[in-house]
């Protein structure tokens, strides 16, 4: 007789709790229901697909393939959807038994989802939002398991060393970026939201090794549903629709074109990259309703970024570390009061996600609602981690709270972009008028109309993640 | 002889009142109260085993019957009743679970599970199940008579099973149903004009005219016209619950009986069919009913109703498979002590006892920990809904055509 026995891990290798179930082919003679999982392998049997489904909706199970040996040896050949699958075996041909385990992961790959979403764009007017224009099309990333992030020509970027110059910001000379590494999507199982995040690794970080992340928090959708975006007749629900798809999730990822002139993408793993810091980046797609839902949570987000780091490891057939790396947390206009939200809680900063792994804080144009409530729970939180704490605070005006930034009088006017003494922090301000000036200079073309307060909110995110990267401990 | 009734679970806070139901239609047809049996005290449901123990019990007493209803929730997968008391209440008897338990049986195994005696189902005994398209798996309906013993006949309906009022008369009926997976319930939509579109979409897709000659996709449509979770209706909408391991079964279609029909269509679930949670944290698919009720009055012995198995000397109840496996001493095939066996044999062989000591320890680690109350509450309250923030908006715009 030939028996596997079957057991079923979380990354840890802890057995999870809630049970499964398992189906397999019909090599399979027999199945034992209770006690310890095994099956019998009938003689004759070459191949065998096991596939495991958790009970819990905490995660998403898989399919080991089996092939069977002349001496009904088992062997590992596939292990889809799975983060590993593990096989030891004793016995001969006439009796053997053998120990299947299999690890499941709390995230499957979604690109495709996502890439198909981005196709089907929104032909319909809702309220004052328009369609999606047809000329869009063809710069979409295809339908596809894996999404690259294309070079683009010719773009600005601030200048992280010295941002202003002569009372203008100081933008880089128009130059090819790019992106090496993969961009992927993953789901999330068991969460409400956020249920779709982006991730793009850098061919640089190991996928072996506790990874350096920027986890970035897009301001909250539920404000665009009076304008037609997200929930309208006719549109698709969360996360697998377009708008979702597109200002959830591309529109952080990429740069259509040069920023300084389509400046509504904030192309984050191009900042990066042209920081020259290596670090992977997270983005956790926010749904109307519970927006970003248990990324407002520690231990959520610790759990999930140990999976996206497990998930990226399992890709290359690797095992993951055991945790993560260095952590940074950026947040975009209302996307602050979520990060507030980590730090607000008690047992905020006291989780490990806050003690151990964050070390960078970057807030780009908070609103003024969560302004120093968020200060004072980043505050609390640097201050027993001295320089190690990165802290950066860029505004579209000037601020009370950047003197409490930097620890030290702010200039009296923008634009400024200026360091604490140590360096650690960082306060800017940029208004409309000085961005307007500082393109019309980097450009030689002056603007068209005058810019106004929400063309200098984009434009901060746009650029100053470059700054912050460049300034920090990764 | 007389006819008795076993209700096999109970209704709980289930909007149809099934059981409930079926009770008062059996009263009405003249089954004695004490003859209308409700799962035993201590109970959630009668067990396949607890019936014949009951029965068994009863024909000690002089009480023998000549038809055994068996009223059940169930599907084409089987009948919604645990097989062996042991069993979890909650669970079905599939047709592996008769197969095994018929296997233990031929092979004299400890514990297997014993049929009714013969003084109560026997060649007087005609068994009915009333349980939504058992009949449709006549193989089903054979392994089932097979473990109550030598029953002169077993009988199961090929639609689905209503029990409802009429004028203020309990009725029993059958009924056309339509079923696609769905995800979540169908019945707590709150856009039935997208929902229905999506249904009969789906559907078009399963009970598609050029797949199945002459089944008519204009019935669906225009049964889910109008169609919404009234089940005091004559067509509504209904949710059914699937749990995991019924994946990648498909029920039993009978195309010989009627081209043109939703019997002749079988269902398949695939992995990606469940994706949602019951209240227990199990797995579980939910399927989309439509369901349109049909007026005639049903009979057990009307072959467009029922499928009917008759058992005579020489075409008798199933007695199972041969045992599994093959070549290990004829042990038959129980559920347990798959391991144990395999250990003893590979050891026999002259495999390392050590060896195996080892890997089999390696394959019981330690369980993930329970989680924290403090982090499920503060996971609640993370994914609680929000409000649109009302700062300033951060507007979001159409992109910029590239030059």
């Amino acid at each position: 007789m030939n028996v596997v026995v079957l057991t079923v891990v979380n990354r840890h290798s802890e057995l999870i709790t809630g049970g499964w179930s398992m189906s397999v082919d019909d090599a399979i003679t027999l199945l034992q229901r209770e006690g310890t999982p095994a099956f019998q392998i009938a003689d004759g049997t070459t191949t065998v697909e096991v596939s495991v489904t958790p009970d819990s909706d905490r995660y998403f199970g898989g399919t080991v393939t089996l092939a069977i040996g002349p001496d009904g040896a088992p062997e590992i050949t596939d292990d889809d959807g799975l983060l590993w699958a593990s096989i030891r075996t004793e016995g001969t041909a006439d009796a053997r038994i053998s120990s299947l385990i299999v690890a499941v992961s709390r995230l499957r790959l979604a690109t495709r989802d996502m890439t198909a979403a981005l196709h089907r764009i929104v032909t319909q007017s809702h309220g004052t939002r328009q369609p999606t224009p047809q000329w869009l099309v063809p710069w979409l990333p295809p339908e596809a398991d894996t999404m690259a992030l294309a070079p683009r020509e010719k773009m600005h970027f601030i200048d992280a060393k010295t941002p202003i110059a002569d009372g203008l910001v100081n933008f880089t000379a128009p130059k090819p970026a790019s992106v090496a590494g993969d961009t992927f999507v993953v789901e999330v199982a068991g969460v409400r939201a956020p249920r779709a995040i982006a991730v793009s690794w850098p061919t640089a970080v190991p996928r072996d090794e506790p990874a350096p992340m920027l986890l970035y928090y897009r301001p909250g959708c539920g404000q665009n549903v009076q304008h037609g975006y997200y929930v309208a007749p006719g549109l698709e629900p969360y996360p697998w629709a377009y708008d979702y798809a597109f200002f959830g999730m591309l529109q952080q990822l990429w740069y259509l074109q040069d920023p300084l002139i389509g400046y509504s993408d904030v192309g984050v793993p191009y900042q990066i990259a042209e920081s020259g810091k290596k670090v992977v980046t997270v983005l956790p797609c926010n749904s109307v309703g519970p927006e970003f839902g248990s990324f407002t949570d520690p231990a959520s987000v610790l759990d999930i970024l140990g999976e996206i780091q497990a998930f990226a490891a399992a890709a290359e057939g690797l095992l993951p570390a055991s945790k993560i790396g260095r952590v940074a947390l950026g947040a975009f206009s209302s996307g602050n009061g979520f990060v507030s939200r980590v730090f607000a809680s008690g047992r905020g900063q006291r989780h490990p996600l806050l003690t151990d792994h964050v070390r960078e804080v970057y807030m780009f144009d908070p609103p003024n609602d969560v302004a120093e409530g968020l200060l004072n729970g980043v505050l609390t939180w640097a201050r027993p981690l001295g320089e190690d704490a990165k802290v950066r605070w860029y505004s579209r005006g000037l601020s009370p709270h950047h003197a409490r930034v930097i620890g030290k009088p702010t200039p009296g006017a923008g634009p400024y972009v200026v360091d604490s003494a140590n360096g650690s922090r960082s306060a800017g301000s940029i208004d409309p008028l000085q961005w307007q000036r500082s393109i019309a200079k980097a450009t030689g073309v002056p603007s068209a109309r005058a810019l106004e307060w929400n063309d200098a909110h984009a434009l901060i995110a746009a650029f100053l993640l470059t700054h912050a990267m460049d300034r920090s401990g990764f | 002889m007389p006819a008795i009734v076993f209700l096999v679970g109970t209704d709980g806070t289930s909007p149809n009142a099934f059981y409930a139901k079926a009770k008062a239609y059996f009263r009405s047809v003249g089954v004695p109260e004490p003859d209308i049996l409700s799962p035993p005290a201590g109970r959630t449901a009668w067990s396949i085993e607890g019936i014949m123990l009951a029965l068994t019990k009863r024909a000690t007493e002089g009480k023998v019957y000549s038809e055994i209803g068996i009223v059940s929730h169930a599907s084409t997968f089987g009948l919604s009743a645990p097989l062996r008391e042991a069993d979890d209440q909650g669970t079905m008897a599939l047709s592996a679970d008769l197969q095994n338990a018929l296997a233990q049986r031929k092979a004299a195994a400890a514990g297997a599970l014993a049929p009714a005696s013969t003084a109560a189902v026997g060649a007087q005994s005609d068994i009915v199940i009333y349980g939504c398209e058992v009949g449709r798996d006549p193989t089903y309906l054979k392994l089932l008579a097979g473990v109550f013993g030598a029953p002169r006949s077993i009988a199961a309906p090929l639609r689905m099973a209503i029990f409802g009022e009429e004028a203020g008369k309990p009725t029993h009926r059958l009924a056309r149903s339509w079923s696609i997976p769905w995800k979540g319930d169908i019945r707590k939509t709150t856009d039935w004009v997208t929902a229905r579109k999506k249904f009969t979409e789906d559907a078009s897709t399963k009970y598609e005219p050029d797949v199945v000659p002459g089944l008519g996709r204009g019935d669906y449509i225009a049964a889910a016209s109008g169609a919404q979770a009234d089940i005091t209706k004559p067509i509504f909408f209904w949710n059914d619950i699937i749990p995991l391991h019924f994946r990648g079964r498909k029920s039993a279609a009978r195309p010989e009986l009627a081209t043109g029909d939703d019997v002749s269509v079988s269902t398949t679930l695939i992995d990606g069919d469940f994706r949602d949670t019951d209240a227990s944290n199990a797995r579980i698919c939910n399927l989309a009913l439509l369901i349109k009720v049909l007026p005639d009055a049903v009979s057990s012995t009307n072959q467009a109703q029922y499928e009917r198995q008759v058992f005579t000397a020489t075409a008798t109840p199933s007695t199972g498979p041969p045992p599994a496996g093959g070549g290990g001493g004829g042990g038959g095939a129980p559920q347990t002590g798959l391991i144990e066996r395999a250990v003893d044999a590979v050891v026999a062989a002259g495999g390392s006892r050590q060896a195996i000591d080892d890997l089999l320890a390696a394959a019981a680690p330690a369980p993930a920990g329970e989680p924290d109350p403090a982090d499920v509450e503060a996971l609640a309250q993370a994914e609680a809904d929000e409000p649109a923030d009302d700062g300033p908006a951060a507007l979001l715009e159409l992109p910029v055509a590239p030059a």
